[in-house]
């Protein structure tokens, strides 16, 4: 179990590594210089005035004089002891940054992963529960249906509803708790419906196998066949969707808080994009690449206790 | 004395997109406490849906058009959900037909037997756990309570199969119905299961319906034979008169095909086929086509803890295998077989060891040569329903390894390919449709049609029959023997089915622990065993040890009662 685990916490860490390493290629590839935009603020067209010492200088003090892999090597030691440079743009430490950002986009998100899963694995036992046919139709259809909605229309449609109609939501804004429950369900709808859709055709054929009729036979109820058994061995694609859909919540981040009129994440990566603010943009590719190992490194750590097979092979 | 079971005029269907479709026509029987009744036959016959109609599992598609099942009291067609599911596990059990997929994968053993414990409120989740340790123990499980933290697939086919006894009659039933319930096993572990499920019925009381298409393990275990064909009762008595007097000419059918049965009468078919003597003679004159030597596979088993440990799966095993002949390799579970075969067909590489064509190095053969290599050596998967691609119509399954080697045009290949179903006996009008719409034994002769497709010189059984029911098997057996006569192919014939190697092969190599501990003509080894092993094998064939030789151990005035009033 150490070796798995072990082994498990290895492949998080050089996924981190790699996704760094990799923005690090492609952003000092582009054709953009950090020093000009420095100098010309937002569109760089003040650059032309500066002088060539003064963009020598800075270019000195920011290391951009030196060899690619020197900067890398550089920026990677730095990483490791916390320091992420500063944004090109405003100067201020990209580390404060984040900080300032992350706390909402952590309340939207995670908020956002539980309804998704809450909504995702009611839908697909009651799907499956359920003896009316119409009902079982409609819970059905619905994932494949609501899979398809765009994110920004889902919670333009929340906002007009809960917010303008009903009141129950702010529209904008950071403030408590009120403010999350609307982003966070927008956030939750595509994975929701893809978790409902894996899960409740999972429990699907599980419920037609073999082992399901010895539980039968043994005289448990329509219960404990659904819950205690069928439900649990259709968790194991459930839970790789799960891992994989993190990296769509950070992005649908972006658009939800956009239409929602909030600080946070998306919006410091929408801003520092379209700014070229180099070290914001590496450091955002970072944590959501953290994000995405921590979750992943979480998902690989439950798959042994939902299925025993993958910690202890046969003999 | 009143029956425990009672079924009156059963009648079911299945609704199809052909519309309703009959598959128990008006079935009746009774049966008493502490009493075997077998029902037997083909697949299609019924037996199975029965079976499930008695505990109310039958599948969402089935109507009970009508008749009555009473268990013990209890009109089962009845009743509610709910209150069918008090029943089940308490008044009825059920040992399913196949136990490596009838265990919940992601439970200890141990829980899904406490499960049966509890689901009926009568004893509390913490004495269950040391009264399941009690039964894994009743049911002839060393280590019980080891067992007991052990997932499924960390037991063996015949230990799980043990546990779903276990859980069949955890709460000492008064009936339990074995649906093919050792159908899948080894000869040896079939007969431990029998033995058990007969000791635990003897010491509860219970009666036992028995669900099987070997009448050699009706003849050993029952009391009352029922034979079903085409879902009607056909024939029915007490089993020591349907044995020696068999009435219907689908009971004498099954008698027939029954392998295990058929072995008695094996020398007499012996002499009807000439050539299996006269290759096995020439066998030392001509170079081998092909010849395996000292063959060892390892396997390096990874795992999540501890240390890497090997398994030797095939350890030095030798044989030969002359232009014609048919070599079978037999064994329990785990002896090392089905990766023999595998290295034979060069699926898999051996760690040490060669096997050679016409005497040259399969192992050092270059790319043209592994091709060549491809076209001369075939396989045929045991499960016809998982070796041939769902999507393909039948004449491109059997057509798919000349399109591989390029022969022919298109047209000259379905030409082929439709008189390769004619060499397995299957009509032109099946070519158009895909695997689905075809029966088990179909399915299997599909796939020797596309073995036999790019006319190789060996033919690689890994356990080819095993899956079809016996008179299907049968059929297929002749039709192999027909092929190696008009074609001169020769077989490696995998199986751990004495009876039916019997019927086909040459020489027959005896495995066990990847070591082959017997080797020999057919018949010499079959006649005069040299090992422990082999007798051992030979001796738990169903069938041999019965009715036919010894008298039944019953009083017949209590047979009679079983069946013979209500069955039609």
């Amino acid at each position: 179990m150490l070796r798995y685990i072990s082994r498990r916490v290895v492949y998080a860490v050089f996924v981190v590594w790699a996704a760094y390493t990799v923005t690090f290629l492609l952003l000092y590839q582009l054709p953009s210089d950090p020093v000009s935009i420095m100098l010309g603020g937002a569109g760089g067209e003040v650059a032309a005035n500066a002088s060539a010492a003064q963009k020598a200088h800075l270019a000195h003090e920011y290391g951009f004089d030196k060899p690619a892999v020197v900067q890398y090597f550089v920026l990677l030691v730095r990483a490791f002891h916390g320091d992420f440079g500063q944004s090109v743009q405003s100067h201020v430490p990209v580390a404060q940054l984040i900080a300032e950002a992350l706390p909402s986009t952590l309340a939207i998100s995670s908020l956002g992963l539980l309804f998704a899963l809450v909504i995702g694995v009611a839908i697909a036992v009651g799907a499956n529960f359920t003896r009316n046919a119409f009902l079982r139709g409609l819970l059905f259809s619905l994932p494949p249906l609501t899979a398809s909605f765009p994110t920004f229309w889902v919670g333009l449609v929340l906002l007009q509803v809960f917010s303008f109609r009903l009141g129950w939501f702010p529209a904008v804004g950071n403030g408590g708790f009120a403010s999350v429950v609307l982003p966070a369900l927008a956030l939750a709808i595509p994975g929701a419906a893809a978790y409902a859709q894996v899960l409740g055709r999972g429990i699907e054929k599980t419920l037609r196998e073999p082992f399901i009729d010895v539980v039968r036979a043994k005289g448990a109820q329509r219960a404990r066949v659904h819950l205690g058994h069928a439900l649990r061995n259709a968790t194991i694609p459930a839970l790789t969707l799960v891992g994989l859909t993190v990296g769509g919540i950070f992005a649908g981040a972006v658009v939800t808080e956009t239409v929602f009129s909030r600080q946070g994440l998306g919006r410091l990566l929408q801003a520092s994009v379209n700014t070229q603010d180099i070290p914001v943009v590496q450091m955002l590719v970072l944590v959501s690449a953290v994000a995405f190992a921590i979750v992943n490194l979480v998902v690989d750590l439950v798959y042994p206790l939902v299925d025993p097979r993958i910690a202890r092979p046969a003999h | 004395m009143t029956a425990v079971v009672e079924v009156e005029g059963l009648s079911i269907s299945y609704r199809t997109e052909r519309g309703l479709t009959e598959a128990v026509s008006d079935v009746s029987f009774r049966l008493q406490a502490g009493q075997t009744l077998a029902v037997v036959g083909g697949s299609g016959s019924g037996k199975s849906s029965t079976a499930h109609a008695i505990v109310g599992l039958l599948p969402e598609n089935a109507v009970v058009t009508s008749g009555r099942i009473t268990v013990a009291g209890h009109e089962v067609l009845r009743l509610s959900e709910r209150r069918l599911a008090r029943i089940r596990g308490s008044v009825v059990g059920l040992v399913p037909q196949d136990p490596t997929v009838s265990l919940d994968p992601v439970q200890t053993v141990g829980r899904q037997i406490v499960e049966a414990l509890i689901v009926h409120g009568r004893q509390h989740r913490r004495v269950a756990r040391a009264e399941a340790v009690r039964i894994l123990e009743r049911v002839g499980i060393d280590q019980p309570a080891v067992r007991f933290g052990q997932y499924p697939h960390e037991l063996s086919g015949g230990q799980r199969q043990r546990v779903l006894i276990g859980i069949a009659t955890a709460c000492e039933p008064q009936l339990v119905i074995a649906d093919e319930a050792t159908s899948g096993l080894d000869v040896t572990v079939q007969k431990r299961v029998l033995d058990q499920l007969e000791t635990l019925a003897a010491e509860q009381g219970t009666a036992v319906v028995l669900i099987t298409h070997d009448l050699g393990v009706a003849a050993d275990r029952s009391d009352a034979i029922l034979v079903l064909d085409h879902g009607r009762i056909v024939e029915a008595g007490a089993t020591p008169e349907v044995v020696r007097n068999p009435q219907h000419a689908v009971t004498r059918r099954l008698f027939d095909s029954a392998p295990s049965l058929a072995v008695r009468s094996a020398a007499d078919r012996v002499e009807d086929r000439p050539s299996r003597n006269s290759v096995a003679a020439e066998a030392h004159d001509r170079p081998p086509l092909i010849a395996v030597r000292d063959l060892r596979k390892e396997f390096t088993l990874s795992s999540a803890f501890g240390p890497k440990q090997r398994l030797l799966a095939v350890d030095g095993v030798d044989f030969r295998i002359p232009a014609g002949g048919t070599f079978a390799l037999v064994g329990e579970s785990g002896s090392g077989k089905s990766t023999t075969a595998r290295i034979v067909a060069g699926f898999e590489k051996p760690t040490w060891g060669t096997v050679s064509v016409d005497g040259e190095i399969v192992s050092d053969l270059g790319a043209a040569g592994r091709r060549t290599f491809r076209s001369r050596v075939q396989f045929v998967h045991q499960n016809p329903f998982a070796s041939l691609d769902p999507s393909f119509r039948v004449e491109d399954i059997v057509a798919e390894p000349l399109r591989s080697f390029r022969v022919g045009t298109p047209s000259d290949r379905k030409e082929r390919a439709v008189e390769l179903l004619a060499a397995v006996g299957l009509s032109a009008d099946l070519a158009r449709r895909r695997p689905a719409e075809l029966s088990g034994g179909q399915r299997q002769r599909v796939a020797i049609a596309r073995a036999l497709a790019i006319e190789p010189e060996l033919v690689i059984l890994d356990e080819a029959v095993s899956a079809l029911d016996v008179v299907v098997q049968r059929e297929v057996l002749d039709l192999l023997a027909e092929l190696r006569e008009r074609l001169g192919v020769a077989y490696l014939f995998i199986s751990h089915d004495l009876a039916v190697v019997r019927l086909v092969a040459d020489t027959v190599g005896v495995l066990q622990h990847g070591r082959l501990v017997e080797q020999g003509a057919v018949e010499r080894v079959f006649e005069a065993p040299e090992t422990d092993y082999t007798r051992e094998l030979l001796a738990a064939i169903p069938g041999t040890g019965s009715t036919l030789r010894r008298p039944l151990l019953l009083p017949t005035t209590t047979t009679t009662t079983t069946t013979k009033g209500t069955a039609q």
